[in-house]
């Protein structure tokens, strides 16, 4: 076993001190924040110009005023000081045309002449609210051009200004048809009243016979948490395996791995490097812990972070270290070069994805059939687990301890079959390896 | 005397190419054992198969009294011809992992010994990859041998080395079985396997053609070769009766005698076409006899 930290030791080492992963610690955060910052720049740059809609009425007016208070409302909300400020979305302008006669040859003239206005850039898009929007249909719906209002604009992207007229026009035809019966609108709106439904984890016991309630702020950590914890997982897996994998590539091609092979067996060997990643990975892992706990704590939620969670997630951290680092380990054995390694490592990235696939259907229903079966797939079981245990109630007990015991087994069963790969294909370099060979290596060492 | 190898009856195929046939081989313990034969004739598959990277079809093989299909021994080490260290590891840092892999625990100042005794003590904590192609040679030699393992296999030590390392690492070799251990080694250098080796092995085309000490396998030759040197240039030979072959090396010619030729009848002759200013009658060297073996086939590779 003294060969194997003596490996581990070497892994460990030459990884942390390579500019790689240095470069990758550092670069790392300064990326994500960079990708954030980006969003918040892209969402800076979307047009905020004023924006000029026709408005045709053919009620008779009122709809028009109508909108234009909302309109004012609108401006003064979203761009309260358009010279002072940057708005944050474009200010709405209102022309108002008068309809023209009312046969359908003048409709769709006007249409037709307002239409050139758009395509022209003189205006944004055309509001034409048509003359029956007041009468009620009841069980018949109609989609005449009577009774509906229609929108036409030359870019798709009207999404914003649709809705804000949708409900301003709605509120003006509610109101007047409320007038209309005599029914005091405000009574309406009170009687109609909405009650919310408030998400809560489950209530708990103290020891001392006290009722805890959850926080609320749990709800948005049972949907984030589970994601950054996984995410977490992923990165740290690929920095860490990644340069055992082309380590063993370059023992084979400098022909290094006979010395080692004369010293070590090589199931030791790649327990050793295994052991190697797992350190390197876990350095990582600590350090962005530290650095999230640091921020959760600026946030004011350290208490998502409880120590039994975190408990969990390293645990389940070298779970899915040993399983996937001994996956790219057997990989590195298989690969004659770099670029095989790209190939062969394929399959693994879409298995090593499942997780992320089923997160949604699974966080639905944390202990759901599907969330048991997909945890028993032992490529996913770290992660998956980690990600349910982040929720309450968490992972029962059973399925813990069978979710590690399979761990445990699928990575000594790669470990040596990787064992076994490296010490044949070390000796046919220049020969990339099919998946037939592979079996066909594992079978006969 | 006991032996450090055993090698017994061993075939070894690689698809359909057969790489060594029907081998059986004794290599005494201490001794030094060589290796010759044409590239692609075996012998690195006889090493590889020796230190259990390889495992024969058949027949068997013991080592320091073992047979096991576990290549890990901390008793016997391996120097590949394409050698390979660690490119981004400093010389020193190399040899340890080596030593402390062989389960040497503590080698820093044989590490240090071993540095300063191969004059590469100015190096030690440089990266490997700044090193020339023979201190590296010379390193990886070191952590071969480093461990002090029982059985040392060095697959070419001396290619790519000038003669004043050559010197160095042959002192070396010697001193390994002076402190007990046993050296086989593969070379295409005749001579350093002539002066060095208590035993020679040759295998040509997976079969062993030669085994023994020098004199022994001069012998079974015996002394069918006369080395003349006759004033005057453009001397044909070739015609002489019983010489089936010449060999020119300029300004001296090594003619091989058919079996039975009398070689004071070649003399006779000699001295009818100019005067011979030096005729010897000898065993044939073992670089004569490599290429009597494989010329026929050797193109590009003379030793």
């Amino acid at each position: 076993m003294r060969k194997v930290w003596v490996i581990a030791v070497r892994e460990y080492s030459v990884a942390v001190r390579s500019k790689a992963f240095i470069i990758t610690m550092v670069l790392m955060p300064i990326l994500m924040s960079a990708s954030l910052g980006m969003q918040i720049l892209f969402k800076r740059l979307e047009d905020t110009k004023e924006k000029r809609y026709v408005v045709i009425d053919r009620t008779g007016g009122d709809l028009a005023k109508v909108l234009h208070t909302s309109a004012d409302l609108f401006n003064q909300t979203v761009a309260p000081e358009p010279d002072s400020k940057r708005p944050s979305a474009a200010r709405i302008l209102l022309e108002v045309v008068p309809p023209g006669d009312n046969d359908p040859e003048s409709i769709a003239r006007q249409r037709f002449e307002q239409s050139q206005r758009v395509d022209h850039d003189a205006v944004e898009g055309i509001l034409d609210i048509g003359a029956a929007v007041f009468k009620m249909h009841g069980d018949q719906p109609t989609t005449d051009d009577e009774a509906v209002i229609r929108f036409q604009a030359k870019k798709p992207n009207q999404r914003v200004f649709i809705a804000w007229a949708e409900q301003s026009l709605n509120a003006g035809i509610q109101a007047k048809r409320f007038a209309s019966q005599n029914i005091n609108p405000k009574l309406i709106a009170l009687l109609q009243e909405p009650v919310t439904v408030k998400q809560k984890a489950l209530t708990r016991q103290n020891a001392d016979g006290s009722y805890v309630d959850a926080s609320e702020s749990t709800q948005i950590a049972n949907f984030v948490l589970p994601a950054v914890l996984i995410g977490l997982m992923f990165m740290v897996i690929m920095i860490g395996a990644t340069p055992a994998m082309q380590g063993i590539v370059e023992e084979k091609s400098q022909r290094i791995a006979e010395v080692l092979l004369g010293s070590v067996p090589p199931f030791q060997l790649m327990a050793g490097k295994l052991l190697g990643v797992i350190g390197v990975s876990l350095t990582m892992a600590s350090v962005y812990l530290i650095g999230g706990y640091g921020v959760a704590d600026r946030l004011g939620v350290t208490e998502m972070l409880s120590p039994a969670l975190l408990g969990w997630f390293v645990l389940f951290l070298i779970m899915a270290l040993l399983i996937f680092g001994s996956l790219f380990i057997a990989i590195g054995a298989a690969a004659g070069d770099i670029k095989d390694t790209q190939t062969l490592l394929m399959p693994v990235m879409v298995i090593a994805c499942l997780p992320f696939f089923a997160l949604g259907p699974i966080m639905q229903d944390p202990n759901g059939k599907i969330a048991v079966v997909c945890s028993f797939f032992p490529f996913a079981t770290p992660m998956l687990l980690v990600a349910r245990q982040s929720v309450p109630p968490g992972v029962p007990l059973w399925q813990m301890i069978s979710g590690i015991a399979l761990v445990l087994t699928t990575t000594l069963v790669c470990v040596w079959a990787a064992g076994r790969i490296f010490r044949v294909g070390i000796l046919m370099q220049g020969k990339g390896a099919r998946f037939t060979d592979l079996i066909k290596w594992v079978r006969r060492g | 005397m006991s032996h450090a190898v055993e090698i017994d009856a061993v075939d070894k195929t690689f698809g359909n190419v057969a790489a060594v046939r029907d081998l059986s081989l004794q290599v005494p313990a201490n001794s030094i054992y060589g290796f010759i034969g044409p590239n692609g004739s075996g012998k690195t598959t006889t090493l590889r198969m020796i230190m259990r990277i390889f495992l024969p079809d058949s027949g068997h093989i013991h080592v320091l009294g073992e047979e096991t299909g576990i290549a890990a021994s901390d008793r016997v080490a391996y120097l590949p011809e394409e050698r390979g260290l660690y490119k981004k590891m400093k010389v020193r840092d190399v040899l340890r992992f080596y030593a402390e892999l062989k389960g040497f625990r503590g080698s820093g100042p044989a590490v240090t010994e071993w540095l300063e005794k191969l004059g590469l003590a100015g190096w030690a904590d440089k990266k490997v990859e700044t090193l020339s192609k023979g201190m590296s040679q010379k390193v990886q030699f070191i952590a071969t041998v480093i461990a002090r393992p029982e059985l040392v296999l060095l697959d070419e030590p001396f290619s790519g080395l000038d003669p004043v390392n050559a010197e160095v690492l042959r002192d070396e070799i010697l001193n390994l079985k002076k402190n007990g251990a046993t050296v086989i080694f593969s070379t295409h250098d005749m001579a350093v396997a002539e002066k060095m080796c208590d035993f020679i092995f040759m295998i040509y085309k997976g079969r062993k053609v030669l085994d023994g000490t020098l004199e022994t396998i001069q012998d079974s030759f015996g002394e069918d070769t006369l080395r003349v040197r006759l004033d005057g240039d453009d001397h044909d030979f070739s015609r002489l009766p019983g010489v089936n072959r010449v060999t020119d090396y300029g300004k001296l010619q090594e003619l091989r005698l058919d079996r039975g030729t009398d070689s004071q009848l070649i003399l006779t002759e000699l001295m009818k076409r100019g005067r011979v200013r030096h005729f010897e009658q000898a065993r044939p060297s073992l670089h004569d006899i490599f290429v009597r073996i494989a010329a026929p086939t050797v193109g590009d590779d003379h030793a």
